[in-house]
């Protein structure tokens, strides 16, 4: 049954945050192809003005990508869940578990893909920048495949040089911490929706209110936790005989995923327990 | 066991101790269809909700084939509520695969047929569609499965009295005789010669049990008479 | 062809009366095979357990009969049709009689009513 959710989820959602990326991507190619323009000379302040305009709507697009994102699975979530939508879901042949689920994968997997898609569209906005602002003879370009490739050959060898030691350590932390903050992320929205069907009659309210009060809660908790061991590694950090930086960051940020994987755990089994046991529809 | 339905001391109070049920005891045999009878605000659809697990009940309990509404009871309850739950930009043929995949008692090919006998088009959106064609699609959809108790909530209220004969002769030609069919509803009159056993709740009880002909015989009127007698104000 | 059931009387008694009325006026003839209950319950828009019901009746008396295969077909026996329709009849000026007497009309005085009216109408 989780199965058959997920794939009727994904036919449902995949159109929106498809749009959002597609618009993305048109405003990462715009706003690189303003430097291959002749506007920034322009004696009218517009041209250039306008050029700067549509730099900045990518900047907000990259931004609003992964918050239209949200937005959009948070309202989908709401309405599929609690309004005249839940007569249907709420009387399929299924478990508590096995609907939320199939909720949180697939906003968890949505929220990776536009982290995906923001990343993508850099590497245009970059590309079609630096199109734009070689000059057009070819011999540059070359120099520049050529320095690429040079840099590539050369990484394996600064990775693994003695100032970056336990560089690995800290991109595994990385990914952990982005992977549980995805999840923390889904269950913080999917939380705060679902704690906010307790404020009968102002169910919206009730959401965005427990939205601001879980991120303040999961704020203060990680500070609390954090600080004292952050301090508390600077002071035994000692570069001259083998600490490299990562000898900080690595265990801070799987101090943090631990943290977020709590927190997601957490609203996990507390919206599964008021979906099965305090669920009111109107 | 031989009831299919057990309501035990069940109570409702919503916030502002609004009382909607009020300690109701009630047994719906199987093979029936029974009108569930009682004016606006009876407890009617508070019932119909927490048979489907749609609410939490305050207090008591209710069984469907002796368990508790859950996974396993709404694979066997069909049910059609007031509103339409419908997710607007969905496609007729899709919702078919939709309830096709979740419920294995759905048969598509009947709903197919019923939907061509109204001249709907499978690949309309259901946004496009009118009020009144949502209300059908969905009633097709709901009696298009072979379940062993259909809930219709309401299902002759606001629409045509063309659509309304529609709807019973659908109740009627997809019943089968070991399901229970409860129809909630305020407009007896309508209703009253497909039922078997009528239900009257008022102020969240039972306050009659019968069967329609027991009435008709005994009264010597029309449950639909018997009932403004019994509700007159 | 339409049921004009009145919700006041038992709806299985008069299905009945119309069941035995399409049999005498040879709507349904004798040894042809009736309508499945679904279907004259979706017709006359009663419940399937009340048709079933009146079909059991019905059967009962004799004036169809159930076959090894599902179905029903209604009887061959002449005799019980004619005097099924005699029976209808009988009830009917019963019924007509009660009426007029109610009116104050004495018998001799029905019967010329009667004749002045088949004159006319019938």
């Amino acid at each position: 049954m989780l199965g058959k959710l997920l794939k009727h989820e994904w036919k449902a959602v995949w159109k929106v945050p498809m749009l959002l990326f597609g618009i993305l991507m048109i405003m990462a190619v715009m706003a690189g192809l303003t430097f291959s323009l002749p506007i920034w000379d322009s004696e009218w302040i517009g041209l250039p003005l306008s050029g700067v305009m549509l730099l900045m709507m990518f900047y907000f697009a990259l931004i609003g990508v992964s918050v239209g994102v949200s937005i959009y699975f948070a309202v989908r979530y709401y309405r599929n869940m609690f309004t005249d939508e839940g007569y249907l879901t709420h009387t399929l042949p299924v478990t508590s578990h096995q609907l939320l689920l199939s909720k949180v994968i697939t906003m968890c997997g949505w929220q990776l893909i536009s982290g995906i898609a923001v990343i993508i569209s850099l590497i245009l906005f970059g590309g079609v920048t630096f199109l734009s602002l070689v000059p057009k003879d070819s011999s540059f370009a070359r120099e520049m495949v050529d320095f690429f490739s040079e840099l590539m050959q050369a990484l394996p060898e600064l990775w693994r040089t003695p100032e970056l030691r336990g560089i690995n350590g800290f991109c595994a932390s990385i990914v952990v911490m982005m992977l549980t903050g995805t999840f923390s992320g889904t269950m913080t929205v999917i939380g705060s929706v679902t704690l906010g069907q307790m404020v009968r009659g102002h169910r919206i309210l009730g959401s965005v209110g427990a939205y601001f009060a879980i991120q303040t809660i999961m704020q203060i908790v990680t500070t609390l936790l954090i600080l004292p061991l952050m301090m508390m590694r600077i002071e035994t950090f000692d570069y001259y005989i083998e600490d490299s930086p990562f000898y900080v960051m690595t265990p801070m940020y799987f101090v943090m995923a631990v943290i977020a994987l709590a927190v997601g755990l957490g609203l996990y089994f507390l919206s599964e327990y008021l979906i099965r046991k305090r669920l009111e529809l109107e | 066991m031989n009831e299919l339905v057990i309501v035990n001391n069940l109570t409702k109070v919503y916030e502002k101790k609004k009382l909607a049920l009020d300690h109701m005891n009630l047994a719906i045999p199987r093979g029936k269809i029974i009108g569930l009878l009682g004016p606006n605000g009876s407890g009617k659809t508070t019932l119909i909700k927490l048979i489907n697990g749609l609410l939490t009940a305050t207090e008591g309990e209710v069984f469907i084939n002796g368990k508790k509404p859950g996974p396993d009871t709404k694979a066997w309850v069909s049910y059609l509520p007031e509103r339409t739950y419908f997710q607007g930009n969905m496609q007729v043929k899709e919702l078919i695969a939709y309830f096709s995949d979740f419920y294995s008692d759905f048969r598509p090919e009947r709903a197919r047929q019923m939907l061509a006998n109204l001249g709907i088009d499978e690949n309309a959106r259901l946004k496009t569609l009118s009020k009144g064609t949502k209300e059908k699609v969905q009633l097709i959809m709901v009696m298009s499965r072979e379940a062993q108790l259909y809930i219709l909530d309401e299902p002759i209220a606001g629409v045509d009295p063309a659509a309304r004969d529609y709807i019973l002769k659908t109740i009627i030609s997809n019943y089968n005789e070991n399901a229970t069919v409860l129809i909630s509803t305020h407009l007896i009159s309508d209703i009253e010669k497909i039922l078997d056993e009528v239900v009257f709740i008022r102020n969240g009880r039972v306050i009659l049990q019968d069967t329609v002909e027991n009435i008709r015989e005994r009264k010597g009127k029309s449950v639909d008479s018997y009932f403004r007698e019994v509700f007159a104000c | 062809m339409a049921w004009n059931l009145n919700s006041d009387r038992p709806i299985y008694a008069q299905i009945l009366e119309e069941m035995q009325l399409r049999i005498v006026t040879g709507l349904y003839k004798p040894g042809a095979k009736i309508p499945s209950v679904r279907d004259l319950a979706t017709e006359a828009g009663v419940n399937p357990n009340t048709m079933q019901k009146a079909l059991a009746e019905l059967e009962r008396s004799g004036l169809v009969m159930a076959q090894r295969t599902s179905g029903r077909i209604v009887t061959e026996d002449m005799e019980m049709i004619r005097e099924t329709r005699n029976k209808i009849a009988q009830e009917q000026i019963k019924d007509f009689v009660d009426k007029m007497q109610k009116l104050g009309f004495q018998k001799e005085e029905i019967i010329k009513l009667l004749e002045q009216a088949e004159g006319g109408t019938v």
